[in-house]
Protein backbone atom coordinates (compact mmCIF):
# COMPACT_ATOMS: atom_id res chain seq x y z
CA UNK A 1 0.00 0.00 0.00
CA UNK A 2 1.30 3.54 -0.96
CA UNK A 3 2.70 5.56 2.19
CA UNK A 4 0.18 8.47 2.54
CA UNK A 5 1.46 12.12 2.46
CA UNK A 6 1.61 13.64 5.64
CA UNK A 7 -1.20 16.51 5.67
CA UNK A 8 -0.82 20.19 4.77
CA UNK A 9 -0.67 21.06 8.70
CA UNK A 10 1.73 18.54 9.25
CA UNK A 11 4.01 19.77 6.72
CA UNK A 12 3.93 23.44 7.90
CA UNK A 13 5.29 21.98 11.54
CA UNK A 14 8.17 20.91 9.88
CA UNK A 15 9.04 24.54 7.66
CA UNK A 16 12.10 25.95 8.70
CA UNK A 17 11.66 28.74 11.17
CA UNK A 18 11.81 32.02 9.99
CA UNK A 19 14.72 34.23 10.80
CA UNK A 20 13.48 36.84 13.02
CA UNK A 21 14.70 40.19 12.97
CA UNK A 22 16.36 41.80 16.36
CA UNK A 23 15.43 44.98 17.43
CA UNK A 24 18.41 46.50 19.33
CA UNK A 25 17.87 49.29 21.67
CA UNK A 26 20.31 51.39 23.93
CA UNK A 27 21.14 49.98 27.57
CA UNK A 28 19.32 52.91 28.86
CA UNK A 29 16.23 51.37 28.08
CA UNK A 30 17.27 48.37 30.01
CA UNK A 31 19.26 49.76 32.96
CA UNK A 32 18.70 52.26 35.13
CA UNK A 33 20.90 55.15 34.09
CA UNK A 34 23.08 55.65 37.41
CA UNK A 35 26.82 55.43 35.84
CA UNK A 36 28.26 57.29 33.30
CA UNK A 37 30.51 54.69 31.10
CA UNK A 38 32.36 54.18 28.05
CA UNK A 39 32.28 50.74 25.85
CA UNK A 40 35.32 49.47 25.27
CA UNK A 41 33.98 46.70 23.04
CA UNK A 42 30.70 45.86 21.07
CA UNK A 43 28.11 44.86 23.92
CA UNK A 44 24.99 43.33 23.44
CA UNK A 45 23.19 41.41 25.41
CA UNK A 46 18.86 40.43 25.76
CA UNK A 47 16.56 42.57 27.29
CA UNK A 48 13.33 40.06 26.04
CA UNK A 49 14.24 37.47 24.27
CA UNK A 50 10.48 35.95 24.15
CA UNK A 51 10.17 39.34 22.05
CA UNK A 52 13.35 39.12 20.12
CA UNK A 53 15.00 42.91 21.94
CA UNK A 54 18.71 42.94 22.55
CA UNK A 55 19.87 45.89 24.38
CA UNK A 56 23.50 46.69 22.66
CA UNK A 57 26.12 49.45 23.16
CA UNK A 58 29.33 49.71 20.36
CA UNK A 59 32.70 50.39 20.99
CA UNK A 60 34.06 54.12 22.34
CA UNK A 61 30.53 55.00 22.55
CA UNK A 62 29.20 56.72 25.73
CA UNK A 63 26.24 54.78 28.19
CA UNK A 64 24.42 54.70 31.41
CA UNK A 65 24.27 51.75 33.38
CA UNK A 66 23.21 51.16 36.92
CA UNK A 67 25.73 50.43 40.16
CA UNK A 68 25.61 46.76 39.81
CA UNK A 69 25.74 46.34 36.03
CA UNK A 70 28.35 49.03 35.99
CA UNK A 71 30.74 47.80 38.17
CA UNK A 72 30.11 43.62 36.78
CA UNK A 73 31.09 45.24 33.20
CA UNK A 74 34.32 47.07 34.61
CA UNK A 75 35.60 44.23 36.42
CA UNK A 76 34.94 41.76 32.67
CA UNK A 77 36.68 44.96 30.64
CA UNK A 78 33.58 45.67 29.25
CA UNK A 79 33.80 49.26 30.09
CA UNK A 80 35.42 52.26 31.73
CA UNK A 81 33.29 54.43 34.33
CA UNK A 82 33.75 57.74 33.34
CA UNK A 83 31.83 59.39 36.42
CA UNK A 84 29.47 58.05 39.03
CA UNK A 85 30.89 55.89 42.33
CA UNK A 86 30.45 52.23 42.37
CA UNK A 87 31.55 50.17 45.32
CA UNK A 88 34.92 48.79 45.28
CA UNK A 89 35.48 45.09 43.61
CA UNK A 90 37.36 42.54 46.25
CA UNK A 91 39.48 39.78 44.48
CA UNK A 92 37.17 37.14 45.45
CA UNK A 93 34.12 39.20 43.75
CA UNK A 94 36.33 39.95 40.65
CA UNK A 95 37.05 36.16 40.52
CA UNK A 96 33.24 35.08 40.47
CA UNK A 97 32.64 37.97 38.21
CA UNK A 98 34.92 36.73 35.97
CA UNK A 99 34.15 33.16 35.78
CA UNK A 100 31.26 33.55 34.04
CA UNK A 101 32.88 35.02 31.07
CA UNK A 102 34.36 32.45 28.17
CA UNK A 103 37.10 34.05 25.48
CA UNK A 104 36.87 32.56 22.41
CA UNK A 105 38.18 33.96 18.82
CA UNK A 106 40.29 33.43 15.57
CA UNK B 1 37.72 22.32 10.21
CA UNK B 2 36.92 24.66 7.44
CA UNK B 3 37.86 28.68 8.87
CA UNK B 4 37.77 30.65 5.69
CA UNK B 5 35.93 33.44 3.56
CA UNK B 6 32.77 32.44 2.05
CA UNK B 7 33.52 33.14 -2.03
CA UNK B 8 30.58 34.30 -2.32
CA UNK B 9 31.62 36.88 0.05
CA UNK B 10 34.50 38.03 -1.70
CA UNK B 11 32.97 38.32 -5.00
CA UNK B 12 30.21 40.64 -3.06
CA UNK B 13 33.42 42.78 -2.04
CA UNK B 14 34.77 42.98 -5.30
CA UNK B 15 31.41 43.81 -6.81
CA UNK B 16 31.18 46.50 -4.20
CA UNK B 17 28.09 45.21 -2.49
CA UNK B 18 30.23 45.42 1.21
CA UNK B 19 32.38 47.88 1.89
CA UNK B 20 34.31 47.39 5.11
CA UNK B 21 34.77 51.13 6.59
CA UNK B 22 34.23 52.21 10.06
CA UNK B 23 30.97 54.60 10.78
CA UNK B 24 30.38 55.26 14.14
CA UNK B 25 26.27 54.74 13.72
CA UNK B 26 26.23 52.17 10.37
CA UNK B 27 22.34 51.82 9.82
CA UNK B 28 20.03 49.72 7.68
CA UNK B 29 21.05 49.96 4.19
CA UNK B 30 24.40 50.94 4.44
CA UNK B 31 26.97 48.60 2.92
CA UNK B 32 28.90 48.46 6.31
CA UNK B 33 26.78 46.90 8.33
CA UNK B 34 28.20 43.83 9.78
CA UNK B 35 26.87 41.54 12.80
CA UNK B 36 28.54 38.71 14.60
CA UNK B 37 26.99 35.53 15.06
CA UNK B 38 27.62 32.24 17.33
CA UNK B 39 26.44 29.41 15.36
CA UNK B 40 25.49 25.60 16.14
CA UNK B 41 27.00 23.69 13.97
CA UNK B 42 24.30 20.95 14.99
CA UNK B 43 21.77 23.00 12.45
CA UNK B 44 23.91 24.27 10.14
CA UNK B 45 26.68 22.73 7.95
CA UNK B 46 28.99 25.35 6.47
CA UNK B 47 29.97 25.28 2.80
CA UNK B 48 32.69 28.35 2.05
CA UNK B 49 32.38 27.25 -1.69
CA UNK B 50 28.87 27.98 -2.66
CA UNK B 51 26.83 29.70 0.40
CA UNK B 52 25.86 33.32 -0.17
CA UNK B 53 23.20 34.62 1.78
CA UNK B 54 21.94 34.37 5.41
CA UNK B 55 18.29 32.79 4.06
CA UNK B 56 16.74 30.23 6.34
CA UNK B 57 17.58 27.70 3.02
CA UNK B 58 21.27 27.96 4.04
CA UNK B 59 21.46 28.36 7.52
CA UNK B 60 18.22 27.87 10.03
CA UNK B 61 17.35 30.32 12.62
CA UNK B 62 18.02 27.91 15.15
CA UNK B 63 22.01 27.74 13.74
CA UNK B 64 21.99 31.19 15.15
CA UNK B 65 22.15 31.52 19.24
CA UNK B 66 23.36 34.74 19.19
CA UNK B 67 23.41 37.96 17.13
CA UNK B 68 25.34 40.74 17.78
CA UNK B 69 24.50 44.64 17.19
CA UNK B 70 26.49 46.24 14.50
CA UNK B 71 29.82 45.72 14.58
CA UNK B 72 32.82 48.39 15.43
CA UNK B 73 34.50 48.29 12.33
CA UNK B 74 38.20 49.48 12.13
CA UNK B 75 38.47 50.55 7.60
CA UNK B 76 40.10 48.55 5.37
CA UNK B 77 42.76 50.78 4.72
CA UNK B 78 45.89 49.16 5.16
CA UNK B 79 46.42 46.21 3.29
CA UNK B 80 42.90 45.05 2.99
CA UNK B 81 42.59 43.89 6.30
CA UNK B 82 39.11 43.78 8.02
CA UNK B 83 39.67 44.48 11.64
CA UNK B 84 36.97 45.38 14.57
CA UNK B 85 36.18 45.91 18.25
CA UNK B 86 36.03 42.41 20.29
CA UNK B 87 32.25 41.24 20.68
CA UNK B 88 30.80 40.34 24.18
CA UNK B 89 27.41 38.39 24.32
CA UNK B 90 26.22 39.50 28.16
CA UNK B 91 24.00 36.24 29.52
CA UNK B 92 23.77 34.23 27.06
CA UNK B 93 21.26 31.53 26.35
CA UNK B 94 20.93 28.07 23.79
CA UNK B 95 22.70 25.21 22.60
CA UNK B 96 26.30 25.13 22.25
CA UNK B 97 28.15 26.95 19.65
CA UNK B 98 30.83 25.30 17.22
CA UNK B 99 31.67 28.09 14.79
CA UNK B 100 31.61 32.20 14.65
CA UNK B 101 29.91 33.49 11.68
CA UNK B 102 30.41 37.26 10.28
CA UNK B 103 28.34 38.70 7.92
CA UNK B 104 26.75 41.73 6.14
CA UNK B 105 23.42 43.16 7.43
CA UNK B 106 21.13 44.19 4.68
CA UNK B 107 18.19 44.26 6.50
CA UNK B 108 16.67 41.25 5.42
CA UNK B 109 17.97 37.63 6.10
CA UNK B 110 17.40 36.62 2.19
CA UNK B 111 19.64 39.03 1.10
CA UNK B 112 22.36 39.76 4.17
CA UNK B 113 25.81 37.96 2.53
CA UNK B 114 28.12 36.04 4.66
CA UNK B 115 31.53 36.83 4.75
CA UNK B 116 33.72 34.89 7.49
CA UNK B 117 33.84 31.80 9.33
CA UNK B 118 35.63 29.98 12.28
CA UNK B 119 34.95 27.05 13.64
CA UNK B 120 38.72 26.00 14.34
CA UNK B 121 39.16 28.86 16.74
CA UNK B 122 40.26 29.35 20.43
CA UNK B 123 37.20 28.36 22.66
CA UNK B 124 35.53 26.79 20.61
CA UNK B 125 33.01 24.81 20.76
CA UNK B 126 31.43 27.23 23.86
CA UNK B 127 28.96 26.07 26.13
CA UNK B 128 26.24 29.08 26.22
CA UNK B 129 25.06 30.03 29.53
CA UNK B 130 27.75 32.89 30.39
CA UNK B 131 28.96 35.98 28.83
CA UNK B 132 30.81 35.08 25.34
CA UNK B 133 33.63 37.96 24.43
CA UNK B 134 34.94 37.22 21.04
CA UNK B 135 38.28 38.50 21.00
CA UNK B 136 39.63 38.90 17.02
CA UNK B 137 43.17 38.27 16.16
CA UNK B 138 45.06 40.67 16.48
CA UNK B 139 46.22 40.91 12.71
CA UNK B 140 42.66 41.46 12.83
CA UNK B 141 39.35 39.22 11.30
CA UNK B 142 40.49 38.56 7.52
CA UNK B 143 42.60 40.35 4.90
CA UNK B 144 41.09 40.16 1.22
Amino acid sequence: MAERKPSASKRRKTRPKRIQPIRFVAVEHVFKAQIKVRALRDISGWADRAQGVKYAIGYGRIGYLDEDTAREWQVKGYVEIISGDVKPVSEDEAAEILSTVTTIGP
Amino acid sequence: MADGLFQNGVKNFALGNIAWVFDASPTSGEKNLMKTTLVDTADYTVNLATHENRDTGTISAAAQEEVSAAMTLVSAATDGVCDASDVAFVGTAGDPCEGILVYFDSGTPATDKLLFWWDASAGLPVTLGGDVTVQWNGSGLAKI
